[in-house]
This record gives C-alpha cells, sequence and structure tokens, in this order.
C-alpha cells in the first residue's frame, strides 16, 4: 500500500520525507488519487517540474493547479501567516466555485530552508490552517524533509499537525487526530488519538471555534466519542478551553478512560464537563 | 480545649493482633469524638479486625482496603490521603494508613518509604493526623528501623515518644531513590524519539497476550504519559522496555532528564494549565511506579499486576 493512501478531506498531514524517490513516488499518487476523487489538486513548491512529470508517466489527468511558493506562500520573499492564511481561503473559494468535489493541498516546505524572513512562526501557521482543514473541504499534505529542518523546529512545526507521516510507516488514520466542524450542535468531531505530539493542532481550533461562536452566550460541543486515545496534555487543552469559555464548552461521548483523565484533573468539581 | 492544630504522623509499632486493635480503636475513638472525619486504610485483614472492634463507630469512619487503593505506594498520598482530605475542605482529618506489610516486595519497598517520608513533606502545613501501624513481629527489623526516620514520633508499648532519628523527608526520600535492577533477558526494547504512538502500539503489542485488554489500555496509557515527559523535558532519545514477570506485566521508560522533584505524582498541580498531572495518573493506572532518577538519566519502571 502507498503511504499516503488513506488520506480524506479534512486531514491535515506533517510527512516528514528524507528519500527523494519516496516523495516524488508519493507526490505522484497523491495528485492521481485526487484527480479520480474530483478535487482540485493544488501543488506549491519548487520541484514542480519533476512532481509534473511523475505524475503524467502515470498517466492521470484531472484539475492541477502548480504555484511556486512565491505566489503562495511568501509575499515579496517573506513569509507571513496571515497572508498565507489568506491565500489559502482564496484557493478554497475558488475550488468551491468551480464546484470541486474537494481541495488537495500539496506543499513542499522546502523552501522554508532557505533563510526566508518569517519563516519562524511556521507553527503557528500550520496550527491554524487547521481551522480551515475541519471545514472538511480540504486535504493537506505537508512535505517536510527531514535531511534539511533540524529536530527541534520539525518537532515544533510537526506539533501543530493533527497527524504526522514519515516515509517508513503508512498512514494510519486510527493514529492521528481527525477533526471536523459540525454545525447542530455547534462544535467539533474528533476521532483518532490526540496526545501532547498533536495537541497544539487542537488548540488552535477549539480557540477558533470559542473566538467565532455565534454569541456569547453560545456553547461549543465537542463530540470525542471518535476519540480511542487521549492523554493528559489533550486533556489540559479541552480544559483550558472551557476554562476560558466559562463552562460553555462541552465534551460529549467520553470513554471511561477519558473521563479517568478529567477525574485526575479535579473534574469532578467541574460541573459543565460532566 | 483542642490542642494547636498541627500535623501528627505517629508510628504504631505493634506486636498482635490485641496491640493492633488496642493502638487503632484508641486513635479511632479519640478523633471520632473530636469531630474529626476518620479514614481507615489498611490491609484487608486488619480491616476486618477495626471493623470488628469499632462495630458502633460504623457508621462514622471510612474505610479502604490498603492493598487495594494503596497497592502502588506512590497513589497513597494523593489517591487515599489528599482525596480524603479534599472530601472534607476545612476540617481536620484523622487517617489510619498502613503502607507496609510483611509481603511487600523488595522492589516495592523504597517507593513505600519515600511515600512515608514524603507524607511530612506534603501534610506540613495541614491540619490532620496519620497514624501508621508497623507489624513489629511480621516485618523484617530494617523496615522497623526505617520507620524511626519517616516518623517524627513514635507509639512503643502504648506510650507515645519524639522518634530520635526522624529525618528531613527530601534527604530520607533521596536515599531510597535506589538504582532498579536489571529488566528480564528476553525484554523486548524500542528507542523512540518524537512518537509517542509508536511507544503506545509497542507496549501494546507486548502486553496484550498477558494482561486483560482494559489493564493493557491503563499501561499504555501510563506508558505513553511516561514517554511525553520524555519528549517534553529532553532532547535525546528514549528506551521502552517490557518484560513480564510472575505475576506482572513490566514496563520501563529511560531517558536522559533528570527528575529532581520527588513529590512529582504525588500532589496535584495548582491549577489545570499546570503540566504534572501525567505522573499522578501514572500512578493511579499502575499498581507500582518506581522511579530512580540522576543527573545522568531518568528511568520510570511500571508494574500492572495480571
Amino acid at each position: 500500500m502507498a503511504l499516503l493512501d488513506r488520506l480524506a478531506l479534512g486531514d491535515h498531514i506533517c510527512w516528514t520525507v528524507g528519500d527523494d524517490a519516496v516523495r516524488l513516488d508519493s507526490l505522484a499518487g497523491l495528485v492521481g488519487a485526487g484527480f479520480s476523487e474530483g478535487h482540485r489538486v493544488l501543488y506549491c513548491g519548487d520541484d514542480s517540474g519533476a512532481v509534473v512529470a511523475a505524475v503524467e508517466r502515470r498517466g492521470g489527468s484531472g484539475d492541477l493547479r502548480i504555484l511556486p511558493v512565491e505566489s503562495s506562500y511568501l509575499t515579496r520573499g517573506v513569509f507571513d501567516p496571515v497572508s498565507a492564511l489568506s491565500f489559502l481561503r482564496r484557493e478554497v473559494e475558488d475550488a468551491r466555485r468551480a464546484g470541486c468535489e474537494g481541495l488537495r493541498l500539496i506543499t513542499d516546505m522546502s523552501w522554508a530552508r532557505r533563510p526566508t524572513p518569517g519563516a519562524d512562526r511556521l507553527p503557528s501557521f500550520e496550527a491554524e490552517a487547521n481551522t480551515i482543514f475541519a471545514e472538511g473541504f480540504v486535504l493537506g499534505v505537508c512535505a517536510y524533509d527531514y535531511r534539511v529542518f533540524d529536530a527541534p523546529r520539525l518537532r515544533d512545526i510537526a506539533r501543530a499537525h493533527p497527524g504526522i507521516v514519515g516515509d517508513d510507516v503508512p498512514f494510519d488514520p486510527a493514529l492521528v487526530l481527525r477533526m471536523r466542524r459540525t454545525e447542530r450542535p455547534f462544535g467539533l468531531r474528533l476521532e483518532g488519538e490526540v496526545d501532547l505530539s498533536n495537541a497544539p493542532a487542537l488548540s488552535a481550533v477549539i480557540d477558533h471555534l470559542l473566538g467565532i461562536r455565534p454569541d456569547r452566550e453560545a456553547t461549543v460541543t465537542v463530540d470525542v466519542e471518535g476519540l480511542s486515545f487521549v492523554d493528559t496534555a489533550a486533556a489540559r487543552v479541552l480544559l483550558g478551553a472551557w476554562e476560558r469559555a466559562e463552562g460553555r464548552l462541552r465534551l460529549v461521548g467520553r470513554s471511561p478512560a477519558f473521563d479517568r483523565i478529567l477525574e485526575v484533573h479535579g473534574a469532578g468539581r467541574i460541573v459543565g464537563v460532566r | 480545649m483542642s490542642e494547636a492544630r498541627t500535623f501528627h504522623h505517629p508510628a504504631l509499632l505493634y506486636r498482635g493482633s490485641a496491640e493492633y486493635v488496642a493502638g487503632v480503636s484508641a486513635f479511632v475513638r479519640s478523633a471520632v469524638r473530636d469531630g474529626d472525619p476518620v479514614l481507615v486504610a489498611v490491609p484487608g485483614p486488619n480491616l476486618d479486625l477495626v471493623r470488628d472492634a469499632l462495630t458502633d463507630l460504623r457508621d462514622s469512619i471510612t474505610v479502604a482496603d490498603m492493598t487495594v487503593a494503596g497497592r502502588n505506594p506512590g497513589r497513597i498520598i494523593p489517591r487515599v490521603l489528599l482525596r480524603f482530605a479534599a472530601d472534607h475542605p476545612g476540617r481536620r482529618v484523622s487517617v489510619v494508613g498502613e503502607p507496609i506489610w510483611p509481603e511487600r516486595t523488595e522492589l516495592e519497598y523504597p517507593a513505600c518509604v519515600a511515600h512515608e517520608a514524603l507524607i511530612n513533606a506534603v501534610f506540613a502545613e495541614r491540619d490532620a493526623a496519620i497514624l501508621c501501624p508497623y507489624d513489629v513481629e511480621g516485618l523484617d527489623p530494617a523496615v522497623v528501623k526505617d520507620a524511626w526516620s519517616t516518623h517524627p514520633t513514635m507509639i512503643q508499648d502504648g506510650v507515645l515518644r519524639d522518634s530520635d532519628r526522624y529525618d528531613d523527608p527530601a534527604v530520607t526520600a533521596a536515599a531510597f531513590n535506589r538504582p532498579l535492577p536489571p529488566p528480564a533477558p528476553d525484554a523486548e526494547t524500542l528507542v523512540y524519539e518524537e512518537t509517542i504512538a509508536a511507544v503506545r502500539c509497542f507496549v501494546r503489542r507486548h502486553a496484550a497476550a498477558h494482561l486483560p485488554e482494559d489493564a493493557v489500555e491503563d499501561l499504555v496509557l501510563a506508558a505513553s504519559e511516561v514517554a511525553a515527559n520524555t519528549v517534553d523535558h529532553t532532547s535525546g532519545p528514549g528506551r521502552v522496555t517490557v518484560w513480564t514477570e510472575p505475576g506482572v506485566v513490566v514496563c520501563q521508560l529511560q531517558d536522559t532528564g533528570h527528575l529532581t522533584d520527588p513529590l512529582a505524582g504525588r500532589i496535584v498541580p495548582p491549577h489545570i494549565s499546570h503540566r504534572g498531572y501525567g505522573l499522578i495518573l501514572t500512578n493511579e493506572l499502575c499498581d507500582l511506579v518506581r522511579i530512580h532518577s540522576s543527573p545522568s538519566g531518568t528511568t520510570v519502571r511500571l508494574h500492572k499486576l495480571r
């Protein structure tokens, strides 16, 4: 099975890859899969020529847009998370208006190894971008070459993604966090595993939801029934949000294991969570 | 009138059940008379003795089998003692706590002594009394000797007196911060860096054959919390090792960090935004948590009974 076969719209994956052949092959596979699912495929990165050639060798065709990073993530050579997010939102709107089934955003982040002003804000951009992915229309794969990023930097970037995939073990949806917005009730549905290594991604989406509540009295409902694993780092995110929302955050579908973690945090006294 | 509101932590050195019942009953009756909420947390057979002797106070005391509630010595302070105090806010509480019994293993024992010592640090400013019975006939004399360093006062032959060997809790805890014996030769090992999920998969795979599903997931969560500490607080990789011993599945995590706070995992952080809940949870999930930490690294060994 190919590395990135089981991705679905709404997923946002940090793909740490250090093998050029694997990288090219998987990127072409991702594009081809997007074609067969009726997605618009947006490729942002340096090696577009090689990727296009690999896609052509596979013989697929579809809605493929290729943008150099200079006209997508960077503005006049500077990385600014706010403009990068606006770029993303514009592309989402475009794809929606064009009637696409979804948007597949494939980004080769190798540009960030070049000295680029603002590149230190990548983790906060990747975290904020989850609010767009959680809408369920965009699937994002961010390819980070671990040969060119130092480990602490890559760690901070990876934690801003709900899921991380290496170049040896195929993507398994059960082992990452899936976050999807819900309108009724207003909130978020979570599936998979959430722990210290992706809690910042959850935090960004929850904070965003608290901020865009229809009114200050509105409650954010987080459906956690699909979570197969939660640790104290993730619970800290949810309890912190509960506190900031003055109790207007509900966690529904909790497992006994989840309740136990809440109890350790003294949630017996946190009435609204129960 | 009532005496000054301070912490009392006497050890009761007893020989035989008559002396046990007399010493414990006197403590409990006096506490009930003073209006204190009372918890008796002692091993099952001793609990029966206490119950039989205090049938008239049945409704005034809370009981727990310490071999269950306090199986893991690291769990006694947060789960048994502080929880009971929190259930009775603003009141002086009295507890009979017997954390050490003859069947405690050599591996459990250092965690028991650290627990006994650290009670003094945790309750120093609190209004409480904790009586710790020691079975002088059943326990190794060295164990009874250690009780003199962990208890400021002793009750011997029915007489209360100061311990002349009581030591600073941190010093005693440090003295029992002891290296662990090596893992079994057939143990399975995984080196981990950032991916805590890999640690969970590894522990699940190697524990599944030996434990019921719920117990496997307890061990998986505990190992994940310890591994998260490695990822959070160290730069180097960690090693997780799993093996079985008679009656127990053992999971050990080693990293290059240095855990300097002996109270980690024993006292609940002041606010939910703080870190430190992971080790509390680990203590709750496991039947034994042994920690050995030095500037050259930390080893955390987790036991789950089969």
